[in-house]
């Protein structure tokens, strides 16, 4: 059986479990010779049942700590860079004007993603700790973590392609919370528009980003009530500008969600 | 009255991720204990909303794999690193140079470790990997290590001998070690 995680929760000091699914993957692996483990690492569908989750082969890096097998760990290790590699955006890409350029941040983003990673591997395996826990759980929003944490060590504010600002994108019309909240849930019911949707959220600035982040999770704009988790209480803004971010960002849906009608 | 010490972002987001639930309820609570951490809670939150479509497809550049690999070699000490140039017998050095078409001083700048691995095309480290008996991973965490000081280098008798620690670009090396043109051309072209 695998060995549980010992990372505990700061709120209740609940330990981290891995999804039932990681678990039963790791126990089925354990029982693997390392010869076909080694091979079922090329296997890249995520699909294909010979699959191994990235969060099964941290488990088992894991587990080299007192083992000389050079071989079997340089595999495991190699291919988790692969991974990281993969769900991080390529250094390699187009530019906006569609010619082939490299990208000189996104390649600083990788290699500081994947130094980090190292880094927090190397002390995991000298003096066992819990840090890489997470990855045993959700490894490719762990990672994920780690590259926007990159993004703002390098200063730039986020990895944006196309940038708009709220005023840009609308002014403020007359809309209740209805009418937000029925395009939403129309808009986000169909994959393409929900992808679409994502990539305008995206594109605003981190305020009105978090303010749409919050509406769209439903939260009041703002209450009497003291305890009450509203918008304006979290991101300390007042009343008037979430209405009008939300006005605005309204238009813009309704241009997603009409051009959907269309095709 | 005691006062809660709000722990770091990273346990915060590290916990939030490893919820079983990571919905409207969990985001709405975590909002409410971190209030300090509100932008990053959201931001990850966001991110979690959609499905990361990894390239499964892609193809990885495998000399930054390769890279990696040493790095954490490196920082682990778990196993020695082999020089491959030890006990190199003349003739072998001769026949790796003549091999590659480099000159003695290049080969030597290799073996002082004194070019940063980073800037070393991948055909080249393979070449010489492959010429030097040694597995491209093995060479490379050999080159990571700090510059050496050579043997029988002449040093100043006031000074102690010191290896600097900086290194140079391969670029510099071919262009210190008097490569021709058309060699250096031939070695820095990139493999892609």
């Amino acid at each position: 059986m695998a060995t549980p995680l010992t990372k505990r929760r700061k709120r209740d000091q609940s330990l981290y479990t891995r999804p039932a699914e990681i678990e039963a993957s790791i126990d089925r692996l354990l029982a693997t010779p390392r010869a076909e483990i080694l091979e079922r690492l090329l296997v890249r569908s995520r699909t294909d049942p010979d699959h191994i989750p990235s969060e099964a082969i941290i488990h088992l890096i894991r587990a080299t700590r007192s083992d000389n097998d050079h071989a079997y760990f340089d595999a495991l290790y190699a291919e988790l860079l692969r991974r990281i590699a993969r769900v991080l955006p390529r250094a390699e890409e187009r530019t906006s004007d569609g010619r082939d350029g490299k990208n000189v941040s996104r390649e600083q983003v990788r290699d500081d993603v994947a130094d980090k990673f190292t880094e927090a591997l190397a002390e995991d395996l000298n003096h066992q700790g819990d840090a890489l826990d997470i990855f045993e759980c959700r490894f490719d929003y762990a990672i994920d973590k780690l590259r926007s944490s990159a993004w703002r060590r390098l200063g730039t504010e986020r990895d944006r392609r196309d940038i708009k600002t709220v005023e840009e994108l609308s002014l403020a019309v007359e809309n209740g919370d209805k009418e937000f909240l029925a395009l939403r849930d129309k808009l986000f019911s169909d994959p393409t528009s929900r992808i679409r949707l994502h990539a305008m959220i995206d594109s605003l600035q981190d305020k009105d980003r978090r303010i749409m982040q919050m509406l769209i999770a439903d939260f009041t704009i703002h209450s009497t009530k003291p305890d009450e988790v509203t918008i304006s209480g979290v991101l300390g803004c007042d009343e008037s500008t979430v209405r009008n971010r939300r006005d605005a960002f309204i238009k813009a849906m309704r241009a997603v969600g009409s051009a959907e009608d269309k095709s | 009255m005691i006062r809660r010490i709000e722990p770091d972002e990273r346990d915060v987001l590290d916990d939030f991720l490893s919820e079983p639930s990571t919905g409207r309820d969990t985001l709405e609570l975590y909002l409410r204990l971190y209030p300090s951490h509100a932008d990053a809670i959201l931001d990850l939150y966001h991110s979690i909303q959609r499905p990361i479509e990894a390239a499964s497809g892609a193809e990885v550049d495998e000399a930054w794999v390769a890279r990696g690999v040493a790095k954490l070699r490196q920082r682990l000490h778990t196993h020695d690193v082999v020089d491959p140039f030890k006990g190199l017998k003349p003739a072998r050095f001769n026949a790796i140079k003549a091999k590659l078409g480099i000159r003695s001083s290049t080969l030597t700048g290799f073996r002082d470790r004194l070019v940063a691995v980073a800037t070393v095309p991948s055909h080249v480290l393979r070449a010489l990997a492959e010429a030097l008996e040694v597995a491209l991973e093995d060479f490379m965490a050999f080159l990571e290590l700090p510059p050496r000081q050579a043997v029988g280098r002449s040093y100043r008798a006031d000074g102690k001998p010191q290896a600097s620690g900086e290194k140079v670009s391969f670029e510099e090396l071919l262009q210190a070690s008097n490569e021709p043109a058309e060699v250096r051309a031939r070695l820095l072209k990139t493999d892609t």
